[in-house]
């Protein structure tokens, strides 16, 4: 118990020390919560996942989870895709607008959020490393105010490497308790970003005005730092916590148009407790502690529950809620995620209902 | 959790002011104008007002005149061809208004005060091409003052005030042709409904030769055209109301102003009648005698409002 409280501590120190950093860029707050990469079964609970990090998504949430991987998986096949729900009310709206056309019918993504991505993230974890390959493409449109309209427009593409070591103190002893440590590295190509739109764009918006705004790509290299504790209670219930400090000090790319992504200091708590061939975790994560956001945005809560074949996941993403159905077939994993992401400032003023369907592969 | 009291934004800080812009778009995106309005007045008249905040200020006002961008400007491109001819008319068409009935004037007005308060930086604006100086937002009489998204805006909103004015004071019929004449022909004349009705016309104007360069292709030759004809119309109607001569149209209403070298020295409408509280209501105020040309103009010219 006393070194459960002195690892407290320690995250407790990470965490104040990142709270005291500022990112290098001043980003506004939506942008500011924007994150690199964005796990299925993370999402699915709640993005509450950085005291969990006991898969592959560790090389983005927690490098220290890595040194808790046991056996090596190669996942030649992982891919998400996911639109916003609104879409298919904004399709349905054109159709019945455009038939007959006026002034009007540029309304109808009025108060709409367009939002299509997919990533292919092919992946290597073993015992203490990771190693993805990153393939993102982000497609987003999100207008808003009639009298004068505010069109923010998405277009990014993000490819790249990342790299994780982690260890722990304990050498895989299996001792009661596990300090681990990790760091991570990644080389990130960026095309475009998020932009709201002058006037003058949006009366002139034309296939070169879109280039101009997107731009070409650049490149640039950020490092991550984790640390995460593990406290065996008994066999079946473990304790954990974790902190992670992903993309320290930002990540630039060296040109004017695409989008930097700000540093991002997480911590969390979870509890996973195993019994016969079924597994549960509750699971609390603070993330964006470095940044001026909304508190109420900082907050993630999420459970899973497994039994052989099927997860079943729910949380709270943000205030908005998560659920998730996967099945694993181990060589085949599905995953269906719903989550909601607030796209603004504040809380509860225009949250973006996404559905997510995960794919993977893998030996 | 999330019903543990929403936090009030503070329009001093980055985030706060952030906020309070994101309630007012979604505010404004079901049009509710009033709550908007509510979210932004506090900041924009303060110290902490900015270019952002003047500008949803006057998306906010705007939204009080039923300026819905996307269809006002669907609508203009639609009917660039009929705009050079029957301007006024089209402008009676697209604001209906009644005193006491609605806010479209009023807000139109306001919105024009925040666009020209929406100046690039660094600019130097003296007090005799300010308007509402002494305030949290300083405003420029000149377009090249102001950014080229307040121009652009400023097109709707004072063609918003056109409309709306014209149709509480001028009884247009069923075609938007009116049935009476504006009131404010002689400068005795000339209330503050009447100040904001000729600085305007002038906006408009102004707001045309600024975004010719942003303007899309449909709008541009048009609104171009308008603005030409228009000018120069203007122009020598302001003269006559300042000089108290006679263009010989029928009904024209002689000032009595005494401005023997007309309103300026190049016989242009007074710069400083863009700013709508200028005028005195008196024969020896300039801008006053410059608007009961220019509403002479309108009621009479055949380019005007007929």
């Amino acid at each position: 118990m006393r070194s459960f409280l002195s690892s407290l501590l320690m995250i407790s120190g990470l965490v104040l020390m990142g709270a005291e950093a500022r990112a290098d860029f001043t980003a506004d707050p939506h942008q500011s919560m924007r994150e690199l990469y964005q796990g299925a079964r993370a999402m699915a609970m709640g993005n509450a996942f950085v005291s969990v990090a006991d898969d592959e998504e560790a090389l983005f949430y927690n490098p220290a989870g890595l040194a808790g991987i046991e056996s090596s998986t190669f996942q030649y096949f992982n891919t998400d895709l996911e639109i916003s729900g609104d879409i298919v009310d904004a399709t349905k709206s054109s159709y019945d607008q455009f038939k007959d056309l006026s002034g009007d019918s540029l309304n109808i993504l009025m108060g709409k959020n367009v939002y299509l991505h997919g990533n292919y993230v092919p992946s290597y974890v073993t015992k203490n490393f990771g190693l993805a390959v990153l393939f993102d493409q982000q497609l987003s449109l999100i207008s808003q105010n009639k009298s004068l309209p505010q069109v923010e427009m998405g277009y990014q593409t993000t490819n790249g490497i990342q790299l994780g070591y982690g260890f722990g103190l304990d050498r895989g002893r299996k001792s009661q308790s596990d300090l681990r440590f990790g760091f991570g590295f990644k080389y990130l190509f960026r095309r475009g970003g998020y932009y709201t739109l002058t006037q003058k764009q949006i009366v002139n918006i034309d296939q070169d005005e879109l280039k101009k705004i997107v731009g070409g790509f650049g490149s640039g290299m950020g490092f991550d730092l984790g640390t995460q504790y593990i406290y065996r209670v008994s066999s079946r219930l473990r304790l954990q916590a974790g902190a992670a400090w992903t993309e320290i000090g930002g990540v630039s790319f060296g040109n004017d148009t695409a989008e930097p992504l700000p540093g991002n200091l997480s911590a969390g708590l979870s509890v996973h407790y195993e019994f016969a061939h079924m597994a549960a975790t509750l699971a609390y994560d603070m993330r964006h502690i470095n940044q001026s956001v909304d508190s109420r945005l900082r907050n993630h809560f999420g459970a899973e529950f497994s039994i052989p074949l099927f997860h079943v996941y729910a949380g709270l993403n943000q205030i908005y809620p998560t659920f998730g159905l996967g099945f694993d077939l181990g060589l085949v994993q599905l995953l269906a995620v719903t989550y909601a992401q607030e796209m603004s400032s504040m809380a509860k003023i225009n949250p973006e209902r996404r559905y997510l369907l995960h794919i993977g592969m893998g030996f | 959790m999330s019903g543990c009291g929403a936090p009030s934004p503070d329009g001093s800080t980055e985030l706060g002011k952030r906020q309070i812009i994101d309630q007012a778009n979604k505010a404004l995106t079901t049009e509710d104008c009033a709550t908007a309005l509510d979210l932004l007045l506090p900041v924009y008249n303060s110290a902490n007002s900015d270019n952002e905040i003047r500008m949803m200020t006057a998306s906010a006002y705007a939204c009080w005149a039923n300026i819905n961008y996307f269809k006002v400007m669907g609508d203009m491109v639609v009917n660039a061809g009929s705009l050079s001819s029957g301007f006024f008319n089209y402008a009676s068409k697209l604001f209906p208004s009644k005193i006491g009935a609605d806010h479209v004037a009023e807000g139109s007005l306001l919105s024009q005060d925040a666009l020209m308060a929406t100046t690039n930086s660094g600019i130097p604006i003296l007090p005799s091409g300010s308007i509402n100086a002494g305030s949290y937002n300083v405003g420029s009489i000149y377009p090249f003052d102001r950014t080229d998204d307040s121009n652009l805006y400023l097109l709707f909103t004072s063609l918003a005030g056109i409309g709306s004015l014209q149709n509480r004071y001028g009884n247009p019929d069923a075609n938007f042709h009116p049935q009476a004449k504006l009131p404010w022909s002689t400068p005795a004349n000339v209330s503050t409904d009447g100040c904001g009705y000729a600085s305007s016309v002038l906006n408009f104007v102004d707001a045309i030769n600024a975004a010719q360069n942003i303007l899309p292709s449909g709008l541009k030759s048009s609104l171009g055209t308008v603005a030409t004809t228009l000018a120069t119309a203007l122009d020598q109607a302001c003269d006559f109301g300042c000089t108290g001569g006679n263009p010989g149209l029928p009904g024209w209403q002689v000032s009595g102003c005494g401005f023997a070298s007309g309103c300026t020295t190049d016989h242009k409408c007074p710069k400083t009648l863009r700013n709508r509280n200028s005028c005195k209501a008196q024969t020896t105020d300039v801008n006053s005698c410059a608007a009961a040309g220019l509403v002479n103009m309108v009621n009479v010219s055949p380019l005007g409002w007929q």
